[in-house]
């Protein structure tokens, strides 16, 4: 007899008894665990599936965008949009917030924008109408970031709107210089009076155009330094001045960040768009 | 990083609210308390060095400094560190808010009849 007045047989069948609630409790929470990854691989899926497969052609220029999630789905978005007048819009986008919680406004903005692009007869119209139906679309707090380029190729020029994203870079290869696109601009949906203004860059052989989500210049190292838009500027000159690709810049800049970020968990989601310039065909 | 906290303080007719911590989300409600106890035309919104604000801290200060400005307070915001100052330029707040290095700077005498305009 034990000190509660069971037998030892008791105790070893309700001991058995528990083991087996155990082995159910932890089987159930595995269905549960698997059902949430599952459900969370499906959304990751879908989000990719917004994103292109491959960089679009057009002679006389190269491309390459990039997007990896800091967790299985993310606030960021790229896309490519082939107008019917030959030219070829490129955005990069960023949603408020982190992982599911971001993804559901970025497919609103996803499908908003895809809408506006193709039944908007003018695209400079486009970030007033996005911001002003975004305001009313999503919920309290929660904005979009979207930096697009327009690119013109019979003038080689490339018109760029900003609404809170990281100044793109363009690399000047006549110069060798980098200089910042500086366009300020609320994100689409916080202010519905916000006015957006658009830069036209022309492009030169050697030229590049360096698009980044602020997860890369915010991307932390072990002693809680930011990468910073100098460090990401030293980096992109110097693939430039190599005269690499977009896809090898692009590479670069993903492989820098990694090391960069060394042991630290990756915080926010890393989006780039790499516009390179070439010579005329 | 600890959840952000706001302390009230009052400098002649400025008042100054200090940030410390993580701006986010969740600091909604600390910030709202914060704004509405600085009842005064002008005010000082001057984070700590340490203050890392996200994007969704981003949209929770907008979320009150946009109806605030519009509603005729004029408010002057700090940041120590040039990384979060060029985030106030990229979105779009400089255009609307002054922006600060240091506190000492931002809550030097106010020109008057500035209120609601910067």
């Amino acid at each position: 007899m034990d000190d509660g007045g069971k037998t030892r047989t008791q105790l070893l069948v309700e001991l058995q008894q528990l083991r087996q609630q155990f082995r159910t409790l932890s089987e159930v929470q595995q269905q549960l665990i698997d059902r949430y990854e599952r459900d969370l691989r499906r959304a990751h899926d879908m989000q990719m599936g917004l994103m292109p497969r491959r960089a679009p052609r057009m002679p006389g220029f190269d491309f390459a965008g990039y997007c990896v999630p800091a967790r299985h789905v993310g606030g960021d978005l790229y896309k490519y949009h082939q107008l019917q007048d030959g030219r070829l819009v490129g955005l990069l986008a960023d949603a408020t917030g982190h992982a599911m919680e971001a993804m559901i406004p970025i497919m609103i903005f996803a499908g908003i924008v895809e809408s506006y692009l193709t039944m908007t007869a003018s695209v400079d119209e486009v970030f007033g109408n996005l911001n002003l139906a975004l305001h009313t679309a999503l919920p309290p707090q929660t904005f979009v970031c979207l930096c697009m380029g327009i690119l013109e190729p019979r003038t080689r020029t490339l018109s760029i709107a900003n609404s809170g994203c990281p100044y793109p870079f363009h690399y000047v290869a006549a110069s060798g210089t980098l200089d910042e696109v500086a366009l300020d601009g609320y994100p689409l949906g916080a202010n519905p009076a916000a006015v957006y203004e658009m830069a036209r860059i022309a492009l030169a052989p050697g030229d590049r155009v360096v698009f980044c989500s602020d997860g890369v210049v915010e991307t932390l190292n072990d002693r809680g330094e930011f990468l910073g838009h100098e460090g990401l500027a030293d980096r992109i000159l110097a693939g430039c001045r190599r005269g690499l690709s977009a896809r090898e810049i692009l590479r670069d800049i993903v492989k820098d960040v990694a090391a960069f970020r060394g042991d630290v968990s990756q915080a926010d989601d890393i989006t780039g768009i790499v516009v390179g310039a070439q010579e005329r065909p | 990083m600890r959840e952000a906290s706001a302390t009230v303080s009052h400098e002649r007719d400025v008042v100054v609210i200090r940030v410390s911590g993580y701006v986010s989300r969740e600091s909604s409600p600390e910030l709202e308390r914060a704004l509405a106890q600085a009842d005064a035309d002008r005010t000082v919104l001057a984070f700590d060095d340490d203050c890392f604000i996200d994007s969704t801290g981003l949209a929770a200060l907008m979320a009150f400094l946009l109806p605030a400005k519009a509603a005729g307070r004029a408010i002057r915001l700090v940041h120590p560190r040039v990384h979060f100052r060029r985030v106030f330029d990229v979105v779009g707040l400089s255009g609307d808010f002054e922006v600060f290095a240091d506190l000492a700077t931002a809550a030097r005498p106010w020109p008057a009849g500035d209120a609601g305009t910067t």
